[in-house]
């Protein structure tokens, strides 16, 4: 049973299927009006809520394209807030490390200003020496910060163009469905790469590499379709987008996978069958859901555990790509086996995704080639750069 | 002087230099090990692996340590070591990224990860 080709570019037609031109991934002038056209404009995820549990807790997220240090507070009174990493006396960081926790209040470690959690400046070091510099005006500066199921999101914009619920549309309320309570988080890698940002993400926009560079990992827990891998579905929904991966026809768990599925439940029987969903719950289209919310974030949806990409331009070449897991929480040495080795199950395919990054960085820059192709199941992928390519001339 | 593994695991003392406390550590003896050596760790961890998941059972993991971490650490090694045997078919493949620049952080974490402790 082979599935017709071209079915989603006959669905979408106004993706087009022309080349798509290198210039895109080499070329610092148009990185420039990425910087400015998207991640200046549109909501960004900086992380989720586990990140910091309880009120006082705060981490940092660097987002060196926009040259700034993003400093994320839980708030005493429960909300969560980001602000510019920067104490108003002299431009300092106002948090030195990753994360951290405080009891309601954030001194500034060159000189002791202390701001409360809302980014009020409550305290004016040595004040009197400071006679024309108004606490009330020298507050942190606030980015504009919305959670959506426990997802941070922050805008840069002086006034978001748009709300994030509005931004997300229709993938809010398909997510929405995956019962996202009760996981703790699970696991976490950072890779800086030699990478254009948009090669990075394409990897992951598409299966259709699974049988070939996956041959020995992923490509055995989904289905191949006469030695080609076709998608569950890909479904469009404005600048985001979904893939859904098909369950293999038949799957024999190898020794390990039946040892940890004894104490848990793995990736290897999750990639195996396709959920169906119970009500209002999630609608899985294949045994693992992968949604991409423009420009730089990943949420995949598995029975029983997600994770999340988040791909932070560095420079035109240059990025880094954090990965963070989530499950439920592990009790016994038995579940922390299982979820081992799901873990190892994921990361090594990813590790070979990798290999490949820096390679084609590297050879594109070359200008042998004027453009390179997309084929029918590369549409999210082909779909990403629509979306950044309207966003740089001005129509999205 | 401690036991270096739970009493009845004995038989796993000639393979505990692949008790590793973290993935990195993991991952790296996967790397280094011979095909031979691999086979030999995944075989017996294969057969013995459900007998020290159960007796680990009988622990809180957060306070699992000692004999019984180096048991468990062994454990979580044969999760690396599977790729090798199951997958690869080599403890070294070719096109695939090192783990020293595809950084765990979660090492820093306390062993059931973030929020893990019930």
């Amino acid at each position: 049973m082979s599935t017709a080709p071209r079915r989603f570019t006959e669905r979408y037609p106004e993706e087009g299927s022309d080349p798509i031109p290198v210039e895109r991934y080499t070329s610092p002038d148009y990185f420039a009006l990425e910087r400015d056209r998207v991640f200046r404009r549109k909501w960004l995820n900086v992380g989720h809520v586990l990140q910091a549990p309880k009120p006082g807790d705060y981490f940092v997220q660097e987002l060196k394209i926009v040259d700034t240090s993003l400093l994320i507070i839980h708030g005493k009174d429960g909300r969560y807030r980001a602000f510019h990493n920067m104490c108003s006396h002299r431009g300092a960081p106002v948090a030195w490390d990753a994360q951290g926790s405080c009891r309601g209040y954030l001194a500034c470690r060159f000189h002791g200003w202390v701001y409360d959690t809302t980014g009020k400046l409550v305290q004016i070091s040595d004040a009197a020496n400071f006679p024309g510099v108004k606490a009330e005006e020298n507050g942190l500066t606030a980015v504009h910060c919305e959670v959506w199921k426990g997802f941070i999101f922050v805008n840069l914009a002086k006034e978001p163009e748009e709300s994030l619920l509005d931004y997300l549309g229709p993938v809010a309320d398909e997510i929405g469905r995956f019962d996202f309570e009760g996981f703790t988080p699970a696991f976490s890698y950072r890779i800086d790469e030699a990478v254009n940002w948009k090669t990075l993400q394409e990897a992951q926009l598409e299966g259709w590499h699974l049988p070939y560079l996956h041959e020995k990992t992923l490509a055995r827990a989904v289905k191949v379709d006469g030695n080609q891998y076709r998608h569950a579905a890909i479904e469009l929904y404005g600048l985001h987008g979904v893939l859904g991966s098909p369950p293999p026809d038949s799957f024999t768990p190898p020794p390990t996978a039946l040892l940890a599925s004894r104490f848990g439940t793995g990736t290897v029987q999750a990639f195996g069958t396709k959920t169906e969903a119970e009500g209002d719950g999630y609608r899985f289209r294949g045994s693992f859901d992968f949604w991409h919310i423009f420009p730089n974030f990943f949420v995949g949806l598995l029975n029983g555990l997600f994770f999340t990409f988040n791909i932070w331009p560095q420079a035109v070449d240059r990025s880094i790509w954090e990965i963070k897991g989530y499950y439920p929480p592990v009790k016994t040495a038995g579940e922390l086996f299982a979820r081992e080795y799901s873990k190892v199950g994921l990361r090594d395919p990813m590790m070979e995704d990798c290999f490949t990054h820096e390679l084609i960085c590297a050879q594109l820059k070359s200008g042998a080639k004027s453009h390179i192709h997309f084929q029918d199941e590369e549409m999210l992928a082909r779909h990403l750069g629509n979306g950044v390519d309207r966003c740089v001339r001005g129509l999205a | 002087m401690t036991a270096s593994l739970p009493r009845g695991f004995e038989d796993l003392e000639p393979f505990l230099d692949w008790a590793r406390p973290t993935e990195l550590e993991r991952n790296s003896k996967r790397w280094s090990a011979t095909m031979e050596e691999s086979r030999a760790f995944y075989e017996v961890m294969i057969e013995r692996g459900g007998a020290a998941l159960e007796y680990l059972g009988g622990f809180e993991l957060a306070a699992i340590e000692g004999a019984e971490r180096r048991l468990l650490d062994l454990c979580l090694a044969l999760a690396e070591c599977s790729a090798t045997i199951e997958m690869y078919e080599d403890p070294q493949p070719k096109y695939v990224f090192p783990i020293d620049r595809f950084v765990p952080t979660h090492d820093a974490w306390p062993l059931a990860g973030l929020g893990g402790r019930a």
